[in-house]
């Protein structure tokens, strides 16, 4: 491309320098015509016709100068031409077009030799007329060393950019243009062991790439810290409730356990709260692998009315129980790449946070279908809806909307791992009151 | 039914030795017994674990690191290998490797404080037969246990054990009870294959998620209960007890008589 670029460009520089060149020539010929002419009319006025055939002679011009002189009636009085052109080459006198009287008129012929010869006329004051021929055959010849010369310096300057060319498409713009494709490979990819590879290139690319690789190398420190800092809180949180639970269970089971009912209910309670810390400590540290981008998914292709209609299905006798109806609306078949497992627990929390908040005789509606380049998923209700306070609310950790309850069990952090689950496939997830009453809640996946 | 008093009967030792090495006769025994490898580094949890599993026949030895895993597990052959994954010296998912690479195949159940799903499915990819989070009930632990010891082939399923009235048609997934005929829904039909193939055992709602539909999280809303709902309204005789036995907190079990 450079290359190309680079010889076009010296070959424009070429041409045109050879018409400067040539026009240069020619007008120099011309004026080398016109003064031999003046130089000649003057001294055939002064000294004769001899003497102008003495110095055409001794000015050994015979090879590569003409001259003639004609009376008033067109006879021709002198008559010198080189040796190799005929006589006929003589142009007659209407060929000569002058473009204003007493100045002096031209005519050019080509030569077989592929020369070419200028003829200049001029009128004297008492109407004898001067003609004078020249061959450019010098000219040429000098243009075509010159030529020569400015091709030669062509090739040179063609073979000594080679080398900062290649030096810097290699050096400079290949190494940038990969370093941009990995940047961008990199960005898409997330929290990655992936660095930038380190081609040979100039110094100032080369510690560019040095200082992104250290700024990954940081992101993935930070990163490795936090994922062990989770399962290090992980560890540390459920060890005990796995002791307490144990201590529980053999406290049930063992001979000595008080026979009372109300004792029996008091640890079976305690073993459900030990459950449901589990699963809040759980979901905690999900929602925080998601925000710090650490969350890892194992991506597939999930047919999205599959996905959906096992999850609702698991919910079918829990609303037949509760009075609900619980629909599947016909719906596009959809495949996205996603995380199942991720994906149905978010459709769980939904249609979860559905069932407990529609009354008794509503109806939870589900659908979904393509919007742009993904999915779009919605989970429709006839419960309470959302205020304008919900909408900004109830997506915050440990927020629920109005219409919860202390009869509705919850902590509020269903909608976050929502949030945290679809903003980890790069996807969005939104709510809004439904015009007639009741909410709608949708995630996007693309 | 529930050990607590055939437990207590027996006296069980924890040494403070790396070594717990506790046979208890099973004579009421639900399957047969099997040698457990328990690789925890906490001593209360041993405990538990150790006399829990005793106290059904099985002879559990516990070590506390990974390391001593290995050399366990290189010693004699094991029914099965319950392993932590936060261990001293080697994690759990190191071990599972090691065994692996060493063409040791004994099952692994995984018993680990770590609870997101790749966790889960890294312990399962690396040769982990199966993976229960702490805190965990002990019967979710039996009913794993047994499901890999059968899956292993070494004790065959006890076979299904109906109540005296009872035909089961798989095909049409319906159940003939005093000759009349009772059709299930697939999810039903495998909630009650899974009763079947464990009676009398406790399953917890957890097991049971697990077993019938794939579902490694809390959905939340008392699903199990509604579809156990579902299929008691649909077998109970009127009149008599339900099959289908809730036990409080803990799970339910299908009992043959009623």
């Amino acid at each position: 491309m450079l290359f190309a670029l680079l010889a076009v460009l010296i070959s424009l520089v070429g041409v045109l320098s050879y018409r400067v060149l040539h026009q240069a020539f020619d007008e120099l010929g011309r004026e080398i015509v016109l003064d031999d002419l003046q130089e000649y009319g003057a001294l055939l006025e002064r000294e004769g016709i001899e003497a102008v055939r003495a110095l055409f002679a001794a000015g050994n011009h015979e090879r590569d100068q003409a001259l003639r002189l004609l009376d008033r009636d067109g006879r021709v009085l002198l008559s010198e031409l080189p040796a190799n052109v005929s006589d006929s080459l003589w142009p007659s006198v209407r060929e000569f077009s002058p473009s204003r009287p007493n100045s002096p008129a031209w005519v050019r012929r080509h030569l077989e030799n592929g020369g070419n010869i200028l003829f200049g006329r001029q009128v004297l004051p008492d109407g004898r007329e001067l003609w004078f021929g020249r061959l450019d055959d010098r000219d040429q010849e000098t243009i075509h060393r010159v030529y020569g010369l400015l091709g030669l310096a062509w090739v040179v300057t063609l073979i000594l950019a080679v080398g900062p060319i290649f030096w810097f498409g290699r050096y400079v713009l290949k190494p940038l243009h990969g370093l941009m494709e990995e940047t961008r490979s990199l960005a898409t990819a997330g929290p990655t062991l992936q660095r930038v590879t380190l081609t040979p290139a100039i110094p100032e690319i080369r510690s560019l790439v040095e200082t992104f690789n250290s700024g990954l190398e940081q992101v993935q420190r930070v990163n490795c810290e936090l994922e062990s800092a989770n399962d290090q809180l992980a560890h540390e949180l459920r060890t005990p409730l796995a002791r307490i639970r144990g201590h529980l269970e053999r406290m049930l089971q063992s001979r000595a356990a008080p026979e009372a009912v109300e004792s029996q209910e008091a640890v079976q309670r305690a073993i459900q709260e030990i459950d449901r810390s589990s699963r809040l400590i759980q979901s905690i540290l999900t929602i925080r692998a998601g925000e710090a981008r650490t969350l890892q998914l194992r991506l597939a292709p999930v047919s999205v009315g599959e996905l959906i209609t096992s999850t609702a299905d698991l919910y079918a006798a829990a609303a037949e129980e509760r009075g609900l109806e619980l629909r599947i609306n016909p719906s596009p078949e959809l495949t996205i790449r996603a995380d199942r497992e991720r994906l149905q627990q978010v459709l769980c929390i939904l249609l979860d946070n559905a069932l407990a908040y529609t009354p008794a005789g509503g109806r939870i509606e589900v659908q979904w279908g393509g919007r742009g380049k993904g999915a779009l998923m919605e989970v429709l209700d006839t419960g309470p809806g959302l205020s304008a306070e919900d909408l900004q609310g109830i997506w915050q950790r440990f927020r629920r909307g109005s219409a919860a309850s202390a009869s509705v069990p919850g902590l509020g952090l269903g909608l976050s791992l929502v949030r945290s689950i679809v903003e980890t496939h790069r996807g969005e997830a939104g709510a809004e009151g439904r015009p007639g009453g009741g909410s709608r809640f949708w995630i996007w996946i693309p | 039914m529930f050990l607590s008093e055939s437990l207590a009967a027996h006296r069980v030792v924890i040494n403070s030795a790396p070594l717990i090495c506790l046979r208890v006769a099973g004579d009421l025994m639900i399957s047969g017994s099997m040698d457990v490898l328990l690789v925890e580094d906490d001593l209360e949890l041993v405990s538990h674990v150790v006399q829990s599993l005793s106290a059904e026949g099985h002879a559990v030895q516990a070590v506390h690191t990974g390391t001593a895993a290995l050399e366990a597990a290189a010693q004699k052959s094991w029914d099965v290998i319950i392993l932590d994954v936060a261990l001293p010296r080697l994690n759990g998912f190191e071990v599972v490797t090691r065994l692996r690479a060493a063409a040791n195949h004994t099952p692994v159940l995984f018993l680990s404080a770590l609870g997101e799903v790749t966790h889960r499915i890294q312990g399962l990819s690396l040769g982990g037969d199966d993976y229960l989070t702490k805190p965990f009930s002990m019967d979710e632990l039996k009913a794993r246990l047994r499901v890999v010891d059968r899956r292993e082939g070494r004790i065959r399923a006890p076979a299904v054990v109906l109540p005296a009235d009872w035909q089961l048609d798989p095909l049409l997934r319906e159940v003939r009870i005093q000759g009349e005929r009772v059709s299930l829904q697939p999810r039903e039909w495998s909630l009650l294959q899974l009763f079947l193939a464990h009676p009398g055992e406790v399953l917890t709602k957890t097991f049971l998620l697990d077993q019938a539909w794939g579902i490694h999280f809390d959905p939340g809303t008392n699903v199990v209960d509604a579809v156990i709902c579902r299929l008691r309204r649909k077998l109970d005789q009127p009149g008599l007890t339900s099959h289908i036995v809730t036990v409080r907190g803990r799970g339910y079990v299908f009992q043959k008589d009623v």
